[in-house]
């Protein structure tokens, strides 16, 4: 009998195996996530230039940062880019979810079709749209004069689109500080929700399809019409789903890069500045020439707790309208 | 129980493997250097294209004359990435032996007593001479010094040019570049015109994209500093930055397009543009891509001639072995050497860093091939150096993104552009 069995007799070896079974995954968490959150956080206090710690500053970074008018601006075009992406990526979502659960003819064909995008790497999605966006060659431009309309920069295109709207109605003035999100954040943003919509389906496909037949069954023989049977049985109890995806849906718009990286520019975050979101400010600072990345810790720091006072007021707020 | 021993033995496999591995790759990445008598050493550069292949070319050539010594050309594709990896290495105490830097990282690396200072180098027994420094280019050795020591060496440096459509300028008339501002604006007005008569513009006189670059070189022709001279604040916001970015909207605007990234030089390539500025580099990215007859000019002067440097130095990292040093600085020193130089700046484009690399048979050969390319490296003796402090090259951005793109695509006046990036530099100049 070797020690193991013995172990195993003692009922030692649940526990033991569990562990195991959680030590790969726990090494990259610990490697690749916690340590370097708890670096960076230490870093947000230190003077940190090209690779080397330079000396202890206290909360002087900090105070640099709220004094820093770049900050704030990234950090308004970011609130721009989750109220554009967040409410039309749930409601799309769960409106060909619910579709989509319905017995239709070629149904693996749409859900196929609506989750490629969530699949394809998000290199060659940018790729892809910032052609179809090109002010010149572009296939949108394309379409919009075939069809009578007027040529857009998009993605050059500074101007907010709440200002380019007034001008569109031919009123020559209009609020400086109310112009809107740039045309170019909305095409990214338009570029986020295609995307993102698949894996919402997704997830909101299970959770329509974990609510049970009966009371659908219920609901029809009480005579209950679509729309009740929708907001009185499907809404009530797909709501820890739609909290999940909310949820998901709002910290990872918070933490938007990749596309902003591809897709604007040169220089990335234009045009002037107006996609410059947090985390490519943060990566500006930290990455770019000089390389600060103490100073970038302290953004990483804020914007942590920006996210998580946002989920825990959402948890507040939502929760207590869930039914689980 | 049997199953059950089998399942474990697998687990505790796994675990000494993964444990195996990490320490594997851990231990990775120290130099194994073979007692071969050859001293290998890495050289870390942002050079793609065809100017990483005329790299790759010198080095190679280098390595095959130094029997002793091996130079691993890496490429990092941009330069944004190669800082990246620099300030990688730099933390993880595993820097390269030599790579090209901009004069900004060069200053935090000296400061991080990163950087090895040259001096001994250029001082030493395999140095070079009085006579050899004079021959360098004015001012490339004064701007890789800090505080008395060099800490870096001048290895690819460009300058702005003029490129000209000669075919299109012989339709409207024109025989030459122009060389002032004046004849600059009356030009590009000449060559924007509707050439097939359908009654819409399908040559424009000029193109560019958004660039601090452009707006320096014409701030400073108009008389204008970039800086004040104790470098702390803003400068360019002065009436003649102000008129030199009007200067700039109305040629880029009004009669030239301003497009993302380089996709001027492709248009200017297609025929479809009469002139644009770009760097002498790119004369190597535009190599047989065009048709039409194309020379160089130098930048059209104002009240000065002015013109800005571009591009980077290497240094050699303080950490590396003595040995790996000393073979860096031979390369240093061979790369930099009038012959070689002239054969870099002959394949790419980059200024040649010796004043008697212009007198040898390939430059001269090179001048013969390229129309107007000697007119352009004449620039190079009165040519200046941007502020290289860290807080500039920072501030930098604000100069194109709030000012020069502001005003380019029209959503300030120049005035007003300017003034908003003069406090965004004074903001980053004052911490």
């Amino acid at each position: 009998m070797t020690w193991l069995e013995t172990l195993r007799r003692k009922k030692f070896m649940d526990p033991l195996t569990a562990a195991f079974y959680l030590v790969p995954a726990a090494v990259v968490v610990m490697v690749f996530r916690m340590v370097p959150i708890a670096s960076a956080f230490v870093l947000s206090f230190f003077d940190v230039k090209m690779g080397r710690i330079r000396g202890f500053v206290g909360l002087a970074q900090y105070f640099k940062l709220f004094q820093d008018p770049t900050f704030f601006n990234s950090l308004g075009t970011t609130a721009y880019y989750v109220v554009g992406v967040v409410p039309a990526s749930l409601f799309l979502s769960l409106l060909a979810a619910v579709l989509l659960n319905k017995k239709i003819r070629a149904l693996g064909f749409y859900r196929t079709v609506f989750f490629l995008p969530v699949v394809t790497s998000l290199v060659a999605i940018s790729m892809v749209w910032k052609w179809i966006f090109h002010p010149r060659l572009g296939l949108l431009n394309y379409v919009f004069e075939v069809l009578g309309g007027n040529a857009m920069l998009w993605l050059e295109e500074p101007r907010g689109i709440f200002e380019m709207m007034a001008s569109g109605l031919g009123w020559a003035w209009w609020p400086d500080g109310l112009s809107g999100p740039s045309l170019a954040l909305i095409a990214v943003i338009i570029v986020a929700i295609w995307r993102g919509i698949g894996y919402n389906i997704v997830i909101f496909l299970a959770g329509l399809q974990n609510i049970p037949d009966q009371y659908y069954e219920a609901a029809r023989i009480d005579g209950a019409n679509s729309r009740g049977v929708f907001w009185r049985v499907t809404w009530p109890l797909l709501s820890p789903t739609t909290f999940y995806v909310l949820l998901s849906t709002t910290i990872t718009s918070f933490q938007v890069f990749t596309q902003i990286y591809l897709m604007t520019g040169p220089p990335v975050g234009g045009p002037m500045g107006t996609t410059k979101v947090i985390v490519y400010y943060l990566f500006e600072k930290g990455f770019d020439a000089g390389g600060n990345m103490g100073y970038a810790s302290a953004v990483a720091l804020v914007l942590f707790l920006i996210i998580l006072s946002l989920t825990l007021v959402q948890r507040r707020l939502v929760e207590s309208r869930v039914y689980y | 129980m049997k199953h059950g021993l089998k399942k474990h033995k697998l687990l505790w496999v796994l675990l000494a493997t993964s444990i195996l591995a990490v320490s594997v790759v851990g231990c990775g990445g120290g130099n194994e250097d073979a007692a071969d008598g050859v001293t290998r050493l890495q050289f870390w550069h942002a050079m793609g294209g065809p100017l990483g292949d005329a790299l790759d070319a010198l080095v190679a050539e280098f390595n095959e004359n130094h029997s002793d010594i091996e130079i691993q050309s890496i490429s990092m594709g941009r330069y944004q990435a190669l800082s990246q990896k620099i300030m990688a290495s730099v933390a993880a105490n595993q820097p390269p032996d030599l790579a090209q830097v901009y004069e900004a990282w060069t200053e935090n690396l000296i400061e991080n007593g990163s950087a090895e200072s040259l001096s001994g180098y250029v001082n030493g027994p395999n140095g070079l001479s009085q006579e050899e420094l004079d021959d360098f280019i004015p001012g490339m050795i004064a701007n890789s010094t800090w505080g008395g020591e060099i800490y870096s060496f001048p290895f690819n440096k460009s300058v702005r040019a003029l490129y000209w459509n000669k075919g299109a300028f012989a339709e409207v008339g024109l025989e030459r570049a122009p060389t002032n501002w004046d004849e600059y604006l009356a030009y590009v007005k000449k060559l924007t015109r509707d050439t097939d008569g359908d009654g819409e513009i399908d040559q424009w006189g000029t193109a560019g994209q958004i660039s601090a670059w452009m707006f320096e070189n014409l701030l400073v022709q108009n008389g204008g500093e970039i800086l004040t001279d104790d470098g702390t604040h803003a400068a360019f916001d002065s009436p003649e930055g102000i008129q030199a970015l009007e200067f700039m909207v109305e040629l880029l605007t009004e009669y030239g397009k301003v497009t993302s990234g380089y996709e001027y030089q492709n248009d200017f390539q297609a025929g479809k543009i009469g002139m644009i500025e770009g760097s002498t580099v790119s004369l190597a990215f535009m190599e047989g891509k065009y048709t039409f007859d194309m020379a160089l000019a130098p930048l059209p002067e104002n009240k000065e001639k002015a013109s800005f440097f571009a591009g980077t130095n290497v240094v050699i990292f303080a950490d590396s072995p003595d040995e790996k040093k000393a073979a860096a600085w031979e390369f240093v020193k061979w790369f930099t050497s009038p012959e070689i130089t002239a054969r870099w700046a002959a394949m790419t484009g980059y200024a040649p860093v010796r004043r008697s690399a212009m007198d040898l048979p390939i430059m001269q050969e090179r001048f013969a091939e390229v129309e107007g390319l000697d007119s352009v490296f004449a620039q190079l003796d009165y040519a200046a150096f941007e502020p290289r402090s860290a807080a500039w090259y920072a501030g930098r951005k604000y100069l194109e993104e709030t000012g020069v793109e502001a005003a380019l695509r029209k959503q300030m006046i120049p005035s007003d552009a300017l003034a908003a990036a003069a406090r965004a530099v004074n903001a980053e100049l004052a911490q």
